[in-house]
């Protein structure tokens, strides 16, 4: 026997499941959803069992005490997997409560036999096996006996050629559960809380005979299903595009800063544009959004703004009703930047965009679950990597408290993830505050460092002259020098 | 005709093939219950089906005393005996109109909790197949 037995993989239909798994599920496994009440096991199961299910490989859902049938099949049919025409056809509900309220397990594994002999399906479901547990202790009262139904139940299920899912609350994750031991596959849910914030998370913390991805990953659970949310380099796995993408530097679409940028935004760069509330940032995206349209690119903002149609300008506003921009949309609360990678990548690849606006971080970290909050700076690098992987550029926006005593350009440090910078500020001048803007980093590139002065009008931003007859401009407060002298201000 | 189009309430059509007479009403109405029970009870349990079978008498006997007996049964999950000597005992036009009253009642509990498509989906055929052309009710008939 030198080949090794092949492992079909079934597609589990759940978005973003797949990739965690590491590449679907191994066909004939025996599996476990375990969490507490109320975190979706019955809805993942239900949503993989319509997603497998054909007529020529049926399932069976075994109902046991748990949820009465009637409510289970009342609230799943609110989703839109739910497809009505399976059942009695590709899917089979049986209901073990009658047999399993005997305490007699055997006559339970009889049952099970039959309606396997019976319909011969790929795919068997039990739930909740909770109720199996509290039987067998209510029968011969031996924890061998539930080791014992198991062990049969996983041998009969291999036998017959089915996928297997016992979906069990109340499992503990410390407790040495014997059915643990016989599993291939676990998979955890759960509902994390921190303070009034819930988010939800999978977990697969086995899966024989493949690769998981490690660690705890979101999930949402909407009227389409599930949605679990795979890190942002697993999600763009397969789509990586040359290094450094080809084609000239884009342009932004303001006169003058493409100049003052050595060219332009190199493709496949991320840029970071700072700057205090109003000075100009979201204009300055708009530029770029538009600039993207004009050269017959597609592209993608990310809208994190309280009230979009507010601060979203009318150009952009025009762009995306012309389906040439996509809009992100993220809920309201409780993201992860998972989440938005996710939401963000699946309009990428849709409109085979090449710009990406992020508008804004400070609103994107207010919208963040309190559990993730001190993982943001991390799980951005990734976000950005990832889109940076793919060759999109990805243009973001920071909110900067301007503080005249140091120079800096964003709170999270997100300056060092990105390779580009652009800065924003005010000073006053003779009464008036007026807007200055530096280019402050572009990686490999020998632009500016000129700080320019410039203005905001109706065709959006106008970038002016230096002041080269003050002094001190970063300090808000700048001087008029008594003459002029050549020294350069510029540094660093 | 044929039995229920797809979103309606069931055709009970059968209930007065070969004439109105109350023993063939009971015998009918006790076919069609055990046909549904046969399809419920593997999916919601014999004693959900036996819930259902109840609730649905509940509402449809204080119009009809006569179904008490029926109600007060003790009767196994199951069991139709005791609804069948009820209806038989009647009056044809009141067996029939009782009998009509218990299945669409049943019928329309059900879609009250699983919706009108899957109540189809799973009850259709016994509409659809087994008594829509009304010979199924000569096939039992004694």
């Amino acid at each position: 026997m030198t080949e090794k037995a092949t492992i079909h993989r079934l597609e589990t239909g759940v978005q973003g499941l797949d990739e965690i798994l590491g590449g679907g599920l191994p066909e004939l496994s025996f599996n476990i959803i375990a969490g507490p009440p109320g975190s979706g096991k019955t809805t993942l199961a239900h949503e993989m069992m319509f997603a497998m299910a054909t007529p020529e490989r049926p399932a069976i859902f075994f109902t046991v005490l748990g949820e009465p049938p009637l409510k289970m099949l009342r609230y799943q049919q609110q989703f839109d997997f739910f497809r009505k025409e399976a059942v009695n056809r590709s899917v089979y509900f049986i209901n073990l409560s009658d047999d399993m309220a005997t305490g007699d397990l055997d006559k339970v594994l009889a049952r099970i036999t039959a309606a396997v002999e019976a319909h011969q399906p790929g795919l068997v479901f039990v739930d909740s096996f909770r109720s199996v547990v509290i039987a067998s202790q209510a029968g011969e009262g031996s924890f061998m006996g539930l080791q014992q139904f198991v062990q049969q139940l996983g041998m009969l299920m291999t036998s017959w050629q089915a996928t297997t899912f016992l979906i069990g609350e109340y499992f503990s994750e410390n407790d040495p559960n014997p059915v643990f031991t016989v599993s291939d596959g676990l998979i955890w849910l759960r509902q994390s809380v921190d303070r009034n914030s819930v988010v939800r998370k999978l977990e697969v913390t086995k899966m024989r005979g493949q690769a998981s991805l490690p660690g705890q990953h979101t999930f949402r659970i909407s009227s389409a299903g599930i949605r679990v949310f795979p890190p942002a380099q697993v999600a763009v796995r397969g789509q990586e595009t040359a290094t450094p993408p080809k084609g000239p530097p884009l342009s932004m679409g303001v006169p003058g800063l493409d100049d003052m940028m050595g060219g332009g935004l190199p493709r496949g760069y991320s840029l970071l544009v700072a700057g205090p509330s109003g000075s100009g940032k979201s204009v300055l995206a708009s530029h770029f959004l538009q600039e993207g349209a004009r050269c017959g690119e597609t592209s993608v903002i990310a809208s994190f703004e309280q009230r979009p149609n507010l601060s979203r300008n009318r150009a952009v506003s025009d762009l995306i009703d012309s389906g040439v921009v996509a809009l992100v949309r993220a809920p309201e609360s409780d993201l992860s930047v998972d989440e938005v990678t996710t939401l963000l990548l699946a309009e990428v690849r849709r409109l085979k965009a090449t710009r990406v606006v992020l508008d804004s971080l400070s609103g994107f970290e207010l919208m963040v679950a309190p559990t993730f909050s001190e993982d943001f700076r991390q799980s951005l690098y990734r976000m950005v990597s990832a889109l940076a992987t793919i060759g999109v550029s990805v243009l973001m926006t920071s909110e900067l408290e301007d503080r005249y005593t140091d120079l800096r350009f964003s709170p999270y440090g997100a300056a060092f993830l990105t390779d580009a910078i652009i800065v924003q500020r005010y000073i006053e001048v003779d009464s008036r505050l007026l807007r200055v803007m530096a280019v402050v980093k572009v990686r490999a590139s020998a632009h500016s460092n000129e700080l320019r002065q410039f203005v905001i009008n109706e065709d959006g931003i106008s970038i002016g002259q230096m002041l080269p007859e003050f002094q001190g401009l970063l300090g808000g407060r700048p001087t008029r020098r008594e003459e002029h002298d050549d020294d350069d201000p510029g540094q660093d | 005709m044929g039995g229920t189009s797809k979103g309606t309430d069931p055709n009970l059509d059968f209930l007065v093939v070969g004439g109105h007479e109350a023993a063939r009403v009971a015998e009918a109405t006790d076919t069609t219950l055990r046909a549904i029970d046969a399809v419920l009870s593997p999916i919601i349990s014999e004693r959900g089906m036996a819930a259902l079978y109840r609730r649905s008498l509940f509402l449809i006997r204080q119009e009809r005393p006569w179904l008490d007996p029926a109600y007060a049964a003790d009767a196994a999950p199951g069991d139709y005996e005791a609804l069948r000597s009820a209806l038989a005992g009647q009056a044809d036009a009141d067996a029939l109109q009782g009998a009509g009253a218990l299945l669409s009642t049943f019928h329309g509990l059900l879609v009250s909790l699983i919706g009108q498509s899957l109540t189809d989906r799973l009850l259709g055929s016994i509409w659809d197949q087994t008594f829509s052309s009304g010979a199924a009710v000569q096939d039992v008939s004694p």
